[in-house]
């Protein structure tokens, strides 16, 4: 009835307010999961608390195991996955922790992989409701975390439709919910203990044994996203330097040459800009820095229209949503940070700077 | 390792600094620019592609 088996790695650290409503999306599903490995990962507060209750519920198929050992994310998942080393298993899902799955995910999952040759497929990343703001806080930190989250609704929309846009080959199969090949996965040795984003350390090395990393939006998962601006520039520069790592590591080839184009892309866009409208501006005006070209009005408009289009990847869009887009502004800040972020990135990573999660 | 971490970005910061001092900055930047457009509606091309064989986003 049940052709392939599945089981769930969850990494927890510190999640005592999440762990019970992740653990239990996995209990209920539409598809039997075979075990749910939870790793407390170095946990300091309540999650231990939490997990024995639940394990008192919902053993032997949860499984709780204790990693006493600081460091990355990979690390606690590799631990989880050694706790199914002598258990039958075909599809491991690897799941955030603070993050809620639809209940036909693993269904979903399982579904894909009736594809043969397949290494991995990840999910939808959808953003969480924003939970009410603590009474007490003051006014511009709750605008803080109310634009943020507006901001990162929109972009996490973005990314769903630049997987679609590679459905047959994703770039990265996410940390928050993607089902890999387990056998792939322990043949490749788990996932790498060294890289800040070990997911996508991962999915190159599953394209680079032969085989596919698809997207299938029926998978749904959304996680919480960053609520203050220190936290998120934390998590961009987490990801930036940790893909730069990555691809340093992988070398040029045909599954990292798109990523490189775009960096490059960024880099030569950047000068070219801080040349061109400098000397332009300085030699007489803005129209003289673009020659009168009609490349940049044109690359606005249809930006902006196609930005306008991937408004339809956001679930339940309302009035808000469509205004802020609209009005570019709080979007064009954004992406200047993002950019500032990306620039502190390289240099972390070309000067070997040691940074933590 | 040593070596992509040298060579790379010297590769790419000498021609982006030939490319604006030998054809002027603003044939570089429309030159980026242009492959920039191009790469939006190749992915824009891409992305309909991808709607129509998931099926997604589904209302």
């Amino acid at each position: 009835m049940y052709p392939l088996r599945v089981a769930v790695v969850i990494p927890a650290h510190n999640e005592q307010d999440a762990i019970e409503t992740t653990v239990r999306c996995f209990i209920n599903q539409s598809y039997p999961v075979d075990n749910i490995v939870v790793v407390n990962d170095c946990s300091i507060d309540g999650t231990s608390q939490i997990l024995e209750k639940l394990l008192l519920k919902f053993s032997p198929k949860l499984i709780v195991v204790i990693n006493h050992v600081p460091g990355l994310r990979a690390g606690a998942v590799n631990y989880g996955l050694k706790q199914l080393k002598s258990r039958v298993t075909d599809i491991v899902i690897v799941a955030d922790a603070d993050s809620q799955f639809d209940f036909h995910l693993v269904e979903e999952a399982v579904k894909s992989f009736e594809e043969k040759g397949l290494g991995g497929v990840c999910s939808i990343a959808g953003v969480l409701d924003l939970e009410p703001a603590p009474k007490g806080i003051p006014i511009l930190r709750r605008f803080e975390r109310w634009i943020l989250w507006r901001l990162q609704r929109l972009e996490y929309a973005g990314f769903d439709a630049e997987r679609t846009q590679t459905h047959e080959s994703v770039l990265i199969l996410h940390g928050l919910c993607s089902a890999y090949n387990f056998r792939l996965v322990k043949g490749l040795g788990g996932l790498s203990l060294n890289h800040l984003i070990e997911d996508y350390d991962m999915t190159l090395k599953i394209k680079e044994a032969g085989t596919r990393t698809i997207f299938n939006p029926r998978m749904k998962a959304y996680t919480k996203v960053p609520e203050r601006l220190s936290a998120l520039i934390r998590q961009r520069l987490r990801w930036m330097r940790g893909g730069v790592d990555v691809l340093m590591q992988h070398g040029y080839n045909k599954y990292t040459r798109g990523d490189f184009l775009n960096h490059f892309l960024f880099i030569a866009l950047l000068l070219g800009v801080l040349l061109t409208v400098g000397i332009g501006v300085a030699q007489g005006g803005w129209r003289l820095a673009f020659n009168n070209s009609p490349i940049p009005i044109l690359l606005a408009i249809f930006g902006y229209a196609v930005s306008l289009y991937k408004l339809r990847y956001l679930e339940r869009v309302d009035v808000t949503d469509a205004l802020i887009r609209v009005i570019i502004v709080p979007e064009f800040i954004m992406a200047i940070l993002l950019s500032g972020v990306q620039l502190y990135a390289y240099f972390l990573a070309f000067s070997h700077r040691k940074q933590g999660w | 390792m040593r070596y992509q971490n040298v060579v790379l970005p010297a590769t790419g910061g000498g021609a982006i600094l030939a490319g604006a001092a030998g054809l002027g900055a603003n044939v570089w930047i429309l030159s980026v620019l242009t492959i920039m457009l191009l790469g939006m509606i190749v992915g824009f091309i891409k992305l309909k592609k991808g709607e129509k064989a998931l099926g997604f986003p589904r209302r």
